[in-house]
């Protein structure tokens, strides 16, 4: 209930923020005049947005089914911060091994879907989730779904899509205090992954993979299908970065953060690491 | 219950929402003059944001250091522009490989920094922040800092509905203040709504404008915002591939936003390296110094047919671009 409710403080805001700027001229000088007769004039979208949230408030009941990013390395579970890293064996059996200190990706649009039609959708700002591994909190996704609803697949995409990227300034997971935007070719970063290995022959043997682009020509967000077999109140989503790295990746190619053709291809490589877990 | 909260809800939003236009500074736009590409219903101009915006860009402590501003390189009576630098340095002296550029009527730019490589005013501020050569801060930090300074911290309150010192209130305050940043009471403004008249030397060079340079340097804003090269030597010194950098296109090699030219008597040096000094080099430039390249557009090949009386004629039209009003604007400085 809370979260449609925010729904409609997004839709409101988005009506009464500033009718100066979307209204034709000649109703901006009228509301120009002053707070009153703006406010006489926003009578009918207060009435209008009661008569909605009263529809709301019949709604059927909403259950909480909540998204569970596992970030791992094949078996191994990623855990990053400020003094944490995860180290793992490359291949098992092999003494190539590699350490991770930085894994988060975005994930947003989700829907659940019953075969090919979306049964239900996350929509609004809050729909975009920053899944970081040194933040747990960041790894449950809780979706707010009606009772009962049928679906056989999940959906959400690896990044952030094209219109927001080409927007302002946002909040929430979406703030570029997040370290998840370029500033000197600007957009969103849809996953970053970093750490060393012994096999990149870069600068104190790091790796740095940033991965994303939103212009013609670098359009990187991937859109991801996976079945759910039960319906559990936890879907697991599996993040494998061992899908995404490999050997040939860490001697060769230890730095891609430049949005073109080789990171778009690199976008659609991790958008193979999800799986559903349970 | 819940129904009252349904009805209460929207009634306390809608309260707050009429209130908070109270202080809306309106901008507008002046006669003649295209739509703005800004999208202000995302970002509606209001006077404790502008204020929070102003204060921001007077302070050092964006830099790491604390001692860089955004005014450091953009200083109001200079057209935002800093004169006498071709490249201007950051902290710890340390130099970048651009000429700062004159920051005016940005709320008509599609594209920010000389290659295009922002693409919305918002998110421009967070390339020198967090430019090694210039402040060589990172935004976490910078709302670090301003979280812990009570004045910020009050500052943010009157701006924000939920008094929230964030990364995207800190880049909408500076956007607004930036946003404010209107020329168009230059004497060109004046002779265009039949308050003055050019003298004949300006009305000459006016004329000269108009068949050689207002294809890119186009009126009012004297720009195109498009990306051009103008056939300069590259500077071997700085390995710049300007707009390539970005689009990773070989046509796009050396070429830089075109520049509007609103107060450019105050902003030299010009060019994107800062490398001339003067307008009467710039125009020695385009009269007998541009290089041959694939790129360079038609009209340049074989430089602009200018001698030396079109030269000064062309000067002082420019210098009706001047506008003493925006250089001298009380509202642009710190309280």
């Amino acid at each position: 209930m809370a979260n449609q409710a925010s729904d409609n403080q997004n839709l409101q805001i988005v009506y009464l923020t500033d009718p100066a700027f979307i209204l034709p001229n000649h109703l901006k000088a009228w509301l120009n005049d002053g707070i009153y007769k703006r406010a006489i004039a926003l009578i009918p979208i207060y009435l209008g947005l009661v008569l909605l949230s009263s529809l709301n408030a019949k709604a059927q009941g909403l259950e909480t089914v909540s998204l569970q990013i596992m970030p791992v390395f094949g078996n191994t579970i990623i855990k990053t911060g400020d003094e944490t890293i995860t180290k793992v064996r490359l291949e098992s059996g092999t003494k190539d091994s590699l350490a991770i200190s930085n894994f988060r990706f975005y994930i947003s649009g989700t829907r659940l879907m019953l075969n090919n039609e979306t049964i239900w959708a996350e929509a609004g700002i809050g729909s975009y989730h920053l899944a970081d591994a040194s933040k747990p909190a960041s790894l449950q996704i809780p979706l707010n779904i009606p009772k009962g609803i049928a679906y056989n697949r999940i959906a959400f995409n690896l990044g952030i899509d094209s219109l927001t990227n080409a927007g302002g300034a946002k909040g929430g997971s979406l703030d570029a205090a997040n370290g998840m935007y370029w500033a000197w070719h600007s957009g969103y970063i849809n996953m970053i992954l970093e750490g060393s290995s012994p096999l990149c022959k870069t600068r104190k043997h790091g790796f740095q993979y940033h991965l994303g682009g939103f212009r013609q020509g670098e359009y990187c967000m991937q859109k991801i299908v996976l079945p759910v077999n039960n319906k559990a109140a936890t879907i697991q989503i599996k993040a494998d970065a061992s899908v995404f790295i490999n050997r040939e990746m860490l001697v060769n190619e230890a730095n891609s953060m430049t949005p073109g053709k080789r990171v778009t291809e690199l976008s659609k490589k991790a958008a193979g690491m999800f799986s559903v877990g349970n | 219950m819940r129904k009252v909260i349904y009805l209460i809800l929207p009634a306390f939003i809608f309260l707050c929402s009429a209130f908070a236009q109270e202080s809306d500074t309106p901008f507008s736009v002046p006669a003649g003059w295209p739509e703005p590409a800004y999208d202000f219903s995302s970002n509606p101009l209001r006077k404790p944001v502008i204020e929070l915006g102003k204060a921001l860009f007077f302070d050092p402590v964006l830099s790491r250091d604390n001692t860089i501003s955004c005014a450091s390189c953009h200083l109001p009576q200079t057209g935002f522009s800093h004169t006498d630098h071709d490249l201007s340095h950051g902290i710890e002296n340390r130099i970048g490989t651009r000429n700062s550029p004159a920051l005016v009527n940005l709320a008509w730019s599609r594209s920010f920094m000389w290659d295009g490589a922002v693409h919305n005013l918002d998110m421009q501020a967070l390339a020198p922040i967090t430019n090694p050569d210039e402040m060589d801060e990172s935004m976490p930090k910078v709302i670090a800092k301003l979280q812990a300074l009570p004045a910020y911290r009050s500052q943010f309150a009157k701006a924000f509905a939920d008094s929230q010192v964030t990364g995207e209130h800190a880049l909408k305050a500076l956007s607004q203040y930036m946003l404010t940043l209107i020329s168009c009471r230059a004497k060109y403004d004046l002779v265009q709504n039949g308050e003055a008249v050019f003298n004949e030397y300006e009305q000459r060079g006016y004329s000269l404008f108009k068949r050689h340079c207002a294809s890119c340097h186009t009126e009012p804003l004297f720009t195109n915002n498009s990306f051009e090269t103008i056939g300069l030597p590259p500077d071997t010194s700085l390995h710049d591939t300007g707009r390539m950098k970005i689009t990773g296109k070989p046509a796009d090699l050396h070429k830089y936003k075109v520049p509007s030219l609103r107060n450019i008597e105050v902003t030299y040096p010009y060019m994107h390296d800062g490398r001339f000094k003067s307008l009467q080099m710039v125009l020695f430039h385009y009269s007998s110094g541009i290089e041959k390249s694939n790129n360079l557009p038609r009209r340049l090949k074989g430089g602009l047919p200018l001698n030396e009386e079109n030269k000064r004629d062309l000067i002082a039209f420019l210098k009706t671009l001047t506008d003493e009003t925006f250089l001298h604007n009380p509202n642009y400085l710190p309280n």
